[in-house]
């Protein structure tokens, strides 16, 4: 039961986790060459994290409550399908932002846009092409050209 | 008066009519395509009023919030589902319309409704904010920490899946908040060696990342296509005499969604289900409710759109945004240099009374590109989603990396994108929570060490001033009032089963 409860409030033991570290890091992190500006300074976050560690376990003790008086009858998984489909775009992302100095922002984008509509479940050949072709030029033009935004050009000049 | 006709001037520029014509164009189609929130449109389209000038950068966000808010009722009464969270109660009337053949009279009211009620909270924030905002001027630093709290507490006392949780993603926004150069003492919080991180997190990408990427990735793991399929619109249209008989449920509507709008932390939803109870209960035919009624669809379409000007009050007047848009609407202006506030008021008086009759006038230019865009709301709709959602990201990272022309801000909002879906699919929905909790923190903070320094250090300023206290009471009401009622209705539960 514990496994499920930890399984179904990830997000809880998450706030703790992170609650925690981020006071045990307070001390190194907000440093003055006076005592008194630095624990004025902590104040604020000290109180925040603190509040947020307590309450996170609350809600962990009344989900636990919960789950007794209604013990679920499957186990439902953490990982899903659809999860796995979400963690594929967020390596894709994370590869755009890495790539897109490198290769130049028409290139990168098409590639990110082809694997998202993939993922997505688009099948139909035209309809990739014409998306991973559009698009990119669409938002390059839109965003550089009338937003006079920077982005990397590198293969097209 | 000079500052009126300065400010009829300024919404009558070209700039700012098409900023209006733009930003009600792509509310519509925002709103209407279902998984696209007003919140989101508003957050994706932040970084195109960057090289705008004031007036018409927020008249274009305000035209997509007021036209998204609107057309969430198109996939609502075509295909039945919500095109936005506002719509839902638009569901019970608007789908039946359509199964009796009536599509375009429902898309008729909705939009003759919405706009009706638009225009009515639009004279309300014209009347009204300036008084608010002369009053808030007395306001000092306890005064500004007790509403700052109330912004949130409310916000969290209003979650759906419990005060506790709305809670704890207040905290962790307020921690948020805290990152980069302590406004007060001018030492560094929380940068961890990274120096972009020094001017703090920033609010655009977080709001891109927290509103817009986490629903793109909520959309991929459920993996749906498309919503629907095919649907037709018949001619049959509906004449502004047809809608007389409705004039009363209207206004009706319209002032319980100006007064739900004005509370922080209410929304479109609540109101319109709010005016269909209360409409239901007053009709002379309560039996056709649900079974397709034009009266129910005009309650419910006028009350959610008239959220949309009272939601503005608080934001422009005190600079305590009551939602996710207006959270992000305070963003544009915050962008542009300006505070939201009485000051705001003070200094900038031409620009809020540009920002009021541009309400107005963004209304009046939904009518007309409704009107005109109806017949096409149809195949809006059935845009499937392997289109909709590498477009959506795409825009979502150039959006974000636009804000400086850095890959930072990009970061940013991909690390809030993934910690905003991962949250919310282990049980904390209420992102709106942490949203408002990154803007309001640095007010909060400053306000609240102030009234300190001014006290002595003696939290007693806190409960000594008359609106500090009262303010704060309604903050710790918002908390305890919700917990009351669950503990009501856990133990009438029990009594019940007992029996």
């Amino acid at each position: 039961m514990l496994l499920q409860l930890l399984k179904k409030n990830a997000a809880s033991v998450f706030f703790i986790v992170f609650g925690v570290a981020a006071l045990a890091m307070m001390g190194t992190q907000i440093v003055s060459g006076s005592a008194t500006i630095a624990a004025e300074s902590r104040q604020f976050p000290t109180l925040m994290l603190s509040m947020m560690v307590i309450l996170s376990a609350l809600s962990l003790v009344i989900e636990y409550v919960k789950l007794r008086k209604n013990p679920p009858e499957t186990s439902t998984p953490v990982f899903t399908a659809g999860m796995r489909k979400v963690l594929i775009v967020i390596i894709a992302i994370t590869l755009w932002i890495v790539l897109l100095t490198k290769v130049g922002f028409i290139l990168c984008t098409a590639a990110l846009l082809l694997v998202i509509t993939l993922v997505a479940g688009n099948r139909k050949p035209l309809s990739i092409a014409l998306l991973t072709v559009v698009c990119p030029l669409l938002v390059y033009y839109i965003f550089s050209q009338l937003l006079n935004t920077r982005l990397p050009e590198i293969l097209f000049k | 008066m000079d500052m009126l006709l300065s400010s009829l001037a300024n919404v009558f520029t070209l700039s700012a009519i098409l900023a209006m014509l733009g930003g009600s164009a792509v509310g519509m189609l925002i709103g209407s395509m279902p998984g696209l929130s007003a919140s989101m449109g508003v957050a994706l389209f932040l970084p195109f009023t960057f090289g705008m000038d004031a007036s018409s950068g927020i008249l274009l966000l305000i035209s997509i919030y007021c036209s998204a808010i609107y057309s969430g009722s198109i996939s609502a009464i075509l295909i039945n589902t919500p095109g936005t969270s506002a719509a839902t109660a638009t569901l019970l009337d608007g789908f039946a319309l359509t199964k009796k053949g009536k599509a375009r009279k429902a898309l008729d009211m909705s939009l003759q409704a919405s706009v009706i009620g638009g225009l009515l909270s639009g004279v309300v924030l014209l009347a009204f904010a300036p008084q608010i905002a002369r009053w808030a001027l007395t306001f000092g630093p306890a005064e500004y920490f007790a509403l700052g709290l109330m912004g949130l507490t409310i916000i969290a006392g209003v979650s759906s899946e419990g005060v506790v949780k709305g809670l704890v993603l207040g905290c962790f926004g307020f921690f948020i908040s805290t990152i980069g150069v302590d406004p007060v003492s001018g030492i560094t919080r929380f940068t961890l060696g990274v120096k972009d991180l020094i001017s703090g997190v920033d609010q655009i990408p977080a709001m891109i990342g927290l509103f817009a990427i986490a629903e793109m990735f909520t959309q991929i793991e459920s993996g749906a296509m498309r919503l629907t399929g095919d649907v037709k619109i018949d001619k049959d249209r509906l004449s502004w005499r047809e809608m007389l008989p409705f004039k009363n449920v209207i206004l009706k509507s319209s002032v319980i969604g100006m007064i739900v709008g004005a509370i922080p932390g209410t929304g479109s939803g609540t109101a319109a289900f709010l005016a269909y109870k209360t409409a239901k209960g007053s009709s002379k035919h309560p039996e056709e409710y649900g079974q397709g009624s034009l009266e129910a669809l005009s309650a419910t379409e006028s009350a959610n759109n008239a959220v949309t000007g009272a939601a503005l009050i608080p934001m422009l007047t005190l600079g305590i945004p009551g939602d996710a848009v207006t959270a992000i609407l305070m963003g544009g202006l915050t962008i542009q240099g300006l505070a939201p506030g009485p000051q705001l008021f003070e200094k900038n008086g031409v620009l809020v009374y540009t920002i009021m009759i541009g309400f107005l006038v963004a209304n009046i230019i939904m009518y007309f590109e409704g009107k005109l865009a109806i017949r096409g709301f149809s195949k809006i709709c059935n845009i499937p989603n392997y289109i909709l959602i590498p477009v959506v990201i795409c825009c979502c990272l150039v959006g974000a990396f636009a804000v400086h022309n850095s890959l930072y801000a990009v970061k940013v909002a991909l690390v809030f994108g993934i910690i905003a879906y991962l949250i919310s699919r282990f049980g904390y929905k209420n992102l709106v929570a942490v949203l408002i909790a990154i803007i309001l923190g640095p007010i909060v903070e400053q306000n609240f060490r102030r009234a300190l320094v001014l006290s002595g250090g003696s939290p007693s300023i806190f409960f000594t001033r008359p609106i500090c206290l009262v303010i704060i009471l309604i903050s710790v009401g918002s908390i305890v009032w919700p917990l009351i009622k669950a503990h009501k209705k856990r133990t009438s539960a029990a009594t019940k089963v007992e029996k």
